[in-house]
């Protein structure tokens, strides 16, 4: 992410489109748009993010660190949803499927340490 | 390298398992959330979790554990990541992830019956547009309730809750007694497990009321806000003083029942957002081992009266934190004492079973767990709904009593509602790490947002779960050892030492 210019109450980014998809900006933004004015538009190379707090209640500066890092988690996310959206969409059918396609037991079993039992009142 | 903390009910494998050859692991679904400045927690999809130190996921995503590393053993025995595309424990994870669903299995269990409006008090937060005691128009008619109670018996679920809600149910005896008794008689054919509960201020206990939940094992839920100046300032009655009415009746009521047949809810108001532990010691003085420290709902009277209600999330979370904080203390000096919003979050985090809070539940509650029958025989899909309906807006009603089951719970209102009542797909919900411990709420979003989905960031339901939850979280991170042996009583509703 490349800090294009840093105003008090204006601030533009620009983050790589090779490096992070659309999805992950958005998914970011939707946290910050209800404490910022944000702007997103993209060139060739970049997607460009402007970000306005006419106010100037927040330190943009601060709120420029800590949105590098949500890119990050939300790219981290996005690795795990998609490498692992068979496997989920597998884990669920088994588990929603009625009896006939469900009748192996499987190997292991619940239980649980703290003594909880939901049978119990 | 620091262990991770988890939960400790997986079955690990033995070391022949990790001294196989693996060139590289496979990612299996979980999310992370950052929980202090130094960790964050992975939950799986069956809500196992570990904490661990920022970074972490990252590190799992970019193939960056070392089998070498402790870790690594934890997020294969904890399923975070597996050395076969399709892990063995591939059916175990689906039982757990069913387990964690199966209060859907049942259906509906809880229907509210609204049997009358009327109330002797007038409390300024009353979430319901109560009516004075003597207009007796507005109590639901003997043939609403009748068809009410039949409805609740086409409920595939063999264990049912009836409880009455009002205004001040009791005012309307007649009905409860009426609805009881119907009750008991269509179960001699149903045969199902009914538990029958009375929501009432405790304030117009007779004689015949108390033997008659004596006879039928009535649970009397009643309303203590605490201190006798914050009660009473709470809950005004004209030419009485509530706070003092209400412990009599609760002592008059636990006498003639028992104990156990009797439990108390607060309201948290701005004034009380003050007292927090005077709240407690209130409880504590009056015989109470848990408090359910809960915010004031957006709904009713509470929304319009801004003035007094309209407290911040933010000094609602201080107030909790406060509150949970001072009964930690007292249980680790040997004191039982349970918070129960803790408790529920705490159920969810540490047992693989499901735990039946309609408030936090995904999908959502309405309709699939509540159910209420108004006393003008419409019926709604929660509680909440039909404080709406007395504000003029009946977006949640799904028909009325003298429709039939099918289009009341399948039809199109319900069908429509099911769009925004699973937070896994929800904007914002779906990628957050707390996703398996928290739940959706269309209703709450609907009245405080105008919008069925939500908008998370200002969602006062996300901000104080989200920071709730990573609160716990952040306890066990700092002082788990002392806390799991309490946290386990409270779960298990059992004093420690016993
Ligand atoms: S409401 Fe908030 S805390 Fe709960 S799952 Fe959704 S985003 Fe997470």
């Amino acid at each position: 992410m490349v800090v294009d210019f840093l105003h008090s109450h204006k601030a533009q980014l620009k983050v790589n489109r090779e490096l992070y998809g659309e999805k992950v900006i958005h998914k970011c933004l939707y946290w910050w748009a209800a404490r910022l004015s944000v702007d997103f538009d993209k060139d060739d190379t970049s997607f460009v993010i402007t970000l306005s707090d006419p106010t100037e209640s927040l330190n943009l500066k601060d709120v420029i660190a800590s949105m590098k890092r949500d890119l990050i988690d939300f790219r981290t996310r996005e690795i795990i949803t998609d490498e692992t959206k068979h496997i989920r969409a597998m884990l669920i059918a088994k588990a929603f499927a009625n009896d006939d396609a469900f009748d192996e037991n499987p190997p292991g079993g619940i239980s649980d340490p703290t003594g909880f039992d939901p049978v119990k009142p | 390298m620091e262990l991770p903390i988890a939960k400790d009910f997986r079955k690990f494998k033995g070391p022949e398992f990790y001294e196989a050859e693996f060139s590289e692991y496979f990612l299996l679904p979980f999310k992370f959330h950052r929980i202090n400045d130094e960790k964050e927690v992975l939950v799986n999809e069956v809500g196992d979790f570990l904490i661990v130190p920022i970074g972490t996921a990252r590190r799992i995503a970019s193939r960056d554990i070392q089998k070498d590393e402790l870790l690594y053993e934890d997020l294969f025995a904890n399923s975070f990541i597996s050395n076969k595309p399709i892990p063995d424990l591939i059916d175990v994870l689906a039982t757990r992830y069913r387990t964690k669903k199966s209060f859907l299995d049942d259906f509906t269990a809880l229907h509210i019956f609204v049997v009358s409006l009327r109330c002797n008090h007038s409390c300024h937060y009353c979430q319901v547009s109560r009516v004075s005691e003597n207009r007796q128009e507005f109590d639901i008619s003997i043939e609403d309730l009748t068809s009410g109670i039949e409805h609740m018996f086409r409920s595939p679920s063999p264990s049912i809750t009836m409880e009455f809600q009002g205004g001040e149910p009791l005012l309307a005896f007649d009905r409860v007694k009426f609805g009881v008794e119907y009750a008991l008689k269509l179960n001699e054919t149903f045969k199902k497990d009914i538990t029958f509960v009375v929501c009432t201020n405790a304030t117009v206990f007779t004689d015949e009321i108390l033997e008659f939940c004596k006879e039928h094992q009535i649970i009397i839920s009643t309303s203590l806000d605490g201190p006798e100046f914050l009660h009473n300032a709470n809950r005004p009655k004209s030419g009485a003083k509530s706070y003092q009415m209400v412990i009599d009746g609760i002592n008059r009521a636990r006498n003639q029942l028992g104990e156990d047949q009797v439990s108390a809810l607060m309201t948290t108001t701005s004034l009380s957002l003050e007292y927090p532990i005077e709240i407690i010691d209130n409880y504590i003085e009056n015989g109470f081992s848990n408090i359910f420290l809960r915010p004031i709902s957006p709904y009713g009277f509470a929304l319009k009266n801004s003035k007094k209600n309209r407290y911040h999330t933010e000094k609602y979370l201080e107030f909790y934190k406060k509150g949970l904080k001072y009964i930690i203390e007292l249980n680790k000096q040997g004191v039982f004492f349970v918070e129960d919003y803790t408790t529920i979050i705490l159920k969810k985090i540490l047992t693989p079973f499901p735990v039946s809070y309609v408030d936090l539940q995904s999908p959502a509650g309405m309709i699939n767990n509540v159910v209420v029958f108004n006393y003008d025989g419409y019926v709604y899909a929660t509680d909440e709904s039909r404080m709406l309906a007395e504000q003029g807006d009946f977006t949640f009603r799904l028909g009325h009593v003298k429709d039939n089951y099918r289009s009341i719970f399948y039809g199109e209102k319900a069908r429509f509602l099911s769009q925004y009542w699973s937070n896994e797909s929800l904007a914002g919900c779906a990628d957050c790490g707390l996703q398996s411990y928290c739940g959706a709420d269309p209703v709450f979003h609907y009245a405080a947002q105008g919008d069925f989905e939500g908008y998370r960031p200002t969602s006062d339901f996300c901000i104080k779960n989200m920071e709730i939850i990573r609160h716990i979280f952040d306890l066990l991170d700092s002082d788990g050892k002392a806390l799991m042996p309490i946290f386990n009583s409270w779960i298990n509703n059992r004093p420690r030492y016993q």
